[in-house]
């Protein structure tokens, strides 16, 4: 089973003292949960493109609304960058009736 | 050189453009102002702040880490804009310094008004409160791009 990864990126925050970026996400129409005791998100460090899906990730094959927020050295998060985008994380289903003759 | 007393108790009003252990966010630069308490000589007369100090002195202290970030008013000001330091919760101190004390210490400083104990402090609504205020980082830029 192979599943072709994509990239993600985004422009970095401006603020000097930003030191990671944190991904949420969730299938629609659900909204993704913003509130760090509820979802905390998952820390990609300081870099500003990755490869998806991350871990945790559902294995789509569909829509994703994915969030990215700033974080900074003291805890404090900046306001969401937001998108929808259509995924598919799901191999094919493998070929059956396999024989020989 | 002319000396001089005030009392260590600045009464502090807060009256921000837009203002808040009541938390006030903001993005950009934000005002603090203050009130003056009476200001006494040496000989016990009143005298204007302008001709007492030589500044105001109000510090942002940035929670977690502790840091502070330093600024000075002129002595008739009572109103200071500053632009946003480092993204974090702060809390705002403001003191009046003046050259000299009557007992002879240099610079004379005046007691805190700190913006999270209420008998210096008022929220937004003018009454006396504690406050702090928050500046969220920047967020990502640009569109999220996937390929």
């Amino acid at each position: 089973m192979y599943i072709k990864p994509k990239k993600m990126m985004w422009g970095a925050s401006p603020d000097p003292d930003v030191i990671d970026y944190l991904v949420r996400w969730a299938v629609p129409p659900e909204a993704i949960d913003y509130n760090p005791e509820s979802n905390p998100g998952l820390s990609v460090g300081g870099v500003i493109q990755v490869s998806l899906p991350l871990i945790g990730m559902p294995n789509i094959d569909g829509q994703l609304t994915i969030g990215i927020t700033a974080r900074d050295d003291a805890g404090n998060e900046s306001d969401p960058a937001e998108g929808t985008f259509p995924f598919d994380f799901q191999p094919p289903a493998p070929p059956t009736n396999l024989a020989v003759g | 050189m002319k000396k001089f007393l005030y009392g260590l108790v600045l009464s502090f009003f807060l009256v921000s453009i837009v203002l808040g252990q009541t938390i006030y966010n903001y993005t950009d630069k934000f005002s603090v102002s203050w009130t003056p308490a009476p200001i006494t000589d040496c000989s016990g007369n009143t005298v204007q702040p302008k001709d007492a100090l030589i500044y105001w002195e109000v510090i942002m202290v940035r929670g977690v880490t502790g840091e502070e970030f330093r600024y000075t008013a002129l002595p008739d000001a009572v109103l200071l804009e500053m632009p946003k330091p480092k993204s974090g919760v702060y809390t705002i101190k403001v003191r009046a310094v003046s050259l000299t004390c009557c007992d002879g210490t240099s610079p004379c400083n005046g007691g805190w008004a700190v913006s999270t104990d209420p008998m210096y402090s008022l929220l937004k609504d003018g009454t006396p409160g504690s406050w702090k205020i928050r500046f969220k980082p920047s967020g990502p830029t640009g569109p999220i791009i996937i390929y």
